[in-house]
């Protein structure tokens, strides 16, 4: 099956100029960790995590208010394009230890599939590479 | 196996007075997710995780410099005592969808138990109820 036909499309991104606080306040909205930054167009430039936030803004006393989104977003990311297959997208999410793959056609933030979104084609969480994705560093807490 | 032998000792603690810019300098150092948060004694008075940070406090603007930790954690959670079986910490993590369980004996907090601990007795993360646990709508198959 094609990621097209599994993906949501319906997908709430942020400007890059938008603030680190409207940022979490759609992972808080919508319960998502993971919010694509998209210029005009639609223009995929990158995707910021709660994880993110905490680690490249908070630890560091950074004003939510004021700082940018694009400061502190991931810009290098992996996607996928809407007609590769679910097998292909389970890849992607198990090479690259990820939940989300934000979905790119012509350069233009299309959807994003989610491991979950997978399942319909009989892929889990556990064959994608997630089952003990967490025990990599035992000990350490 | 008794949780006592599969979790993790010594863990690194905040106070409820600490800023929440300090719990996060502290989840970057050790590259957790999560801080458990003692008082005198190490009695555990509730656990703050990256998704508290950002979704309690950050998504409303709060100055993170100043904001305390006592006002943004979990203070009431589930927590385990060393002397139960692995296979209850499985149950109750996958019964609260938690994949980190504090360990406590006697009020203070002795450990802290992880989700891929317990893959030494063969429980892995699929099993204790997480599957499918971070996907918020699963979608389901047409048949």
């Amino acid at each position: 099956m094609k990621i097209r036909e599994l993906m949501t499309t319906d997908v709430q991104c942020c400007a890059p100029d938008a603030s680190l606080q409207q940022a979490a306040q759609i992972m808080a909205d919508i319960d998502v960790g993971i919010v694509p930054i998209c210029s005009a167009n639609d223009r995929l430039e990158g995707c910021v995590t709660d994880r993110d936030i905490v680690i490249r803004a908070v630890a560091k006393g950074m004003d939510v208010n004021t700082t940018r989104v694009g400061e502190c977003m991931s810009s290098a990311m992996v996607s996928c394009s809407p007609e590769q297959t679910a097998q292909e997208a389970s890849n992607l999410m198990a090479d690259h230890q990820i939940r989300r793959l934000p979905v790119v056609e012509n350069g233009r933030l299309v959807g994003i599939v989610a491991l979950g979104d997978l399942a319909v084609v009989g892929i889990h969480e556990n064959e994608a590479g997630f089952a003990l994705s967490e025990i990599s560093e035992p000990g350490i807490h | 196996m008794k949780v006592r032998d599969l979790m993790t000792k010594d863990v690194r603690t905040l106070k409820t007075n600490h800023t929440l810019r300090e719990a996060a300098e502290l989840m970057a150092s050790l590259n957790v997710g999560v801080i458990p948060i003692a008082e005198e004694g190490d009695k555990l008075r509730g656990i703050l995780t990256d998704r508290d940070i950002v979704v309690r406090a950050v998504a409303k603007g709060v100055d993170i410099t100043r904001a305390k930790i006592n006002d943004y954690m979990s203070p009431k959670l589930v927590s385990i005592n060393p002397q139960e079986t692995a296979a209850e910490a499985a149950k109750l993590m996958a019964e609260h969808q938690l994949r980190r369980l504090p360990v406590v004996e006697e009020g203070q907090m002795v450990g802290i138990l992880s989700i891929g601990d317990l893959s030494v007795v063969d429980i892995h993360e699929n099993e204790a109820g997480y599957a499918l646990g971070e996907i918020s709508t699963p979608s389901r198959p047409q048949l």
